[in-house]
């Protein structure tokens, strides 16, 4: 009995009104041809019917026939709305430019604040955020809150922590300085090579130098000792009592970074042949709740990688979470390289190596590559030795707070 | 005479058979739900209708709905359904 709503909905349909004295006629002979009528009324005047567009030609025949009025009194429907959404080209594109314009610019941040900070300058935390690529006009999606604070931790040392968050367009730098302890600088102590290395220069401002310029060092020994020997005066037969002090100065040293890397002839790659499967599990407070998905991974090798996502954070009293396991295909590709790629390879893996060790902010000095025979058939070996000049003496009792 | 000795012809095979009388016999089915909405089926048209009274033609006779705010939800070539406050459903036979 139930006519389809949702079909006529959708492709529209009219309420007409039909004015005679045999609106009923009009009514039957519809009935007789199978066309469906829904929510007659009979108004004082007039009949108010609904029908679908397709049969309001037959419906006017009919109503010929039978010496009643057709009127259209409305149209209603999808079919109609777009239709007039068509008409009206210019409103509807403005609709969808306004929609598409706020949700382009609230996906951007637009302003940075800095919270908490109280020695540190705002405009100076925001000037390393900026560096660290987070500015005004920045893609939300490409911010990774905390890759960003760990990059402000390691540029400016004074923060403690650091926390982003996304408030609409307003990104908040959450920051917390660290609280200096005076008493460590004053503690007595000796200054030692944070690595191994040829010491050059040494400058001492307080302490007694333990190593000289042409020495090697290693990591842990002591450079500067953290004493004070006053000389004994002439005549003075007791030797004066040595003083304890904290050690300072600076030992500059040439540091060697090193980095081997090996290439066979003959390398296996592996290659994603771009295949995947991908499970997807409800968790409910920490507890596998549903799961969607192959339970077997198909490939014979594959690597994985799983993603955690809380949904519904703050509506739900307790965690829900989504949690995406990925599979995704690999394939082993033998590939045969000359001589001279393998070396490129093993060089490119060597200076790869070599380069991870070197800490931030020092300058390469020089660069020394050789071949070396690793004793294995089918392997060529690369050697990457990067030569640097830095200042080497550390305190002893690193972070004494 | 003939047409009614048919009629219970078939009204005994009916019972025999235990087949459903409004098919055999092509008579009109009425289900009333309340008295909110009414449902017939196997009818042969509308005679009247205003937003008091709903005559329905139907196999032999008609099916008078009358009550008040009547409205026909949809009308197909084999049922109807009238929406409303229905106070009397009454037949003329």
């Amino acid at each position: 009995m139930s006519i389809p709503k949702i079909r006529y909905a959708v492709t529209g349909y009219l309420e007409l009104s039909v004015e005679g004295r045999a609106t009923e006629k009009f009514i039957n002979l519809a009935m007789h041809e199978g066309i469906p009528l829904w929510n007659i009324r009979h108004g004082p005047e007039y009949a108010v019917l609904n029908a679908d567009v397709d049969s309001f030609f037959d419906l006017r025949h009919l109503a010929k026939r039978s010496g009643c009025r057709l009127r259209i009194k409305r149209k209603a429907g999808l079919a109609f709305i777009i239709s007039r959404l068509f008409r009206r080209r210019g409103l509807a594109a403005g609709l969808i430019i306004f929609v598409a314009t706020l949700y382009t610019l609230s996906s951007f941040v637009l302003f940075v604040s800095v919270e908490g900070n109280e020695r540190l300058e705002s405009e100076h935390i925001r000037r390393l955020a900026a560096e660290a690529g987070a500015r005004p006009g920045l893609p939300k999606w490409r911010l990774n809150k905390d890759e960003l604070a760990h990059q402000l931790i390691i540029a400016e040392p004074e923060l403690a922590w650091v926390g982003v968050q996304i408030r609409g367009t307003r990104m908040v730098i959450e920051v917390k300085e660290k609280i200096k302890s005076p008493v460590a600088f004053e503690r007595p102590g000796h200054l030692v090579a944070a690595k191994d290395g040829l010491v050059y220069d040494v400058l001492v401002i307080s302490g007694v130098a333990r190593v000289a310029p042409g020495d090697t060092v290693s990591k842990g020994q002591v450079l500067i000792e953290g004493a004070l020997r006053p000389q004994a005066q002439q005549g003075d037969t007791t030797i004066p009592p040595v003083v304890a002090v904290r050690a300072r100065g600076e030992v500059w040293a040439r540091v060697w970074y090193e980095g081997y890397g090996e290439a066979a002839l003959v390398e296996t790659e592996r290659v994603p042949t771009g295949r995947y499967v991908t499970v997807w599990t409800l968790l409910i407070d920490g507890q596998p709740v549903l799961r969607v998905g192959r339970q077997q991974t198909p490939y014979i090798d594959y690597e994985q990688s799983a993603v955690r996502s809380a949904i519904f954070r703050g509506i739900l009293p307790f965690p829900v979470e989504l949690l995406t396991e990925s599979s995704y295909e690999i394939e082993r590709r033998k590939q045969s390289l000359t001589l001279k790629q393998a070396h490129e390879l093993a060089a490119e893996r060597a200076r790869f190596l070599a380069e991870s060790q070197l800490p931030a902010g020092v300058a390469v000095e020089s660069v020394a590559v050789t071949n070396l025979d690793p004793g294995r058939a089918g392997y060529v070996g690369v050697r990457h030795v990067l030569e640097t000049r830095e200042n080497i003496a550390e305190d002893e009792d690193p972070g004494g707070d | 005479m003939s047409g009614k000795g048919a009629g219970k012809w078939r009204q005994n095979l009916a019972d025999l058979l235990e087949l459903p009388r409004e098919i055999v016999l092509n008579l009109p089915r009425l289900t009333v739900v309340g008295n909110l909405q009414c449902y017939l089926e196997n009818h042969r048209g509308v005679i009247e209708y205003s937003s008091d009274i709903i005559r329905l033609s139907v196999n032999g006779g008609e099916v008078i709905i009358s009550g008040s705010d009547l409205v026909i939800r949809y009308l197909g070539s084999e049922e109807i359904a009238v929406d409303g406050t229905i106070s009397t459903v009454r037949y003329e036979f």
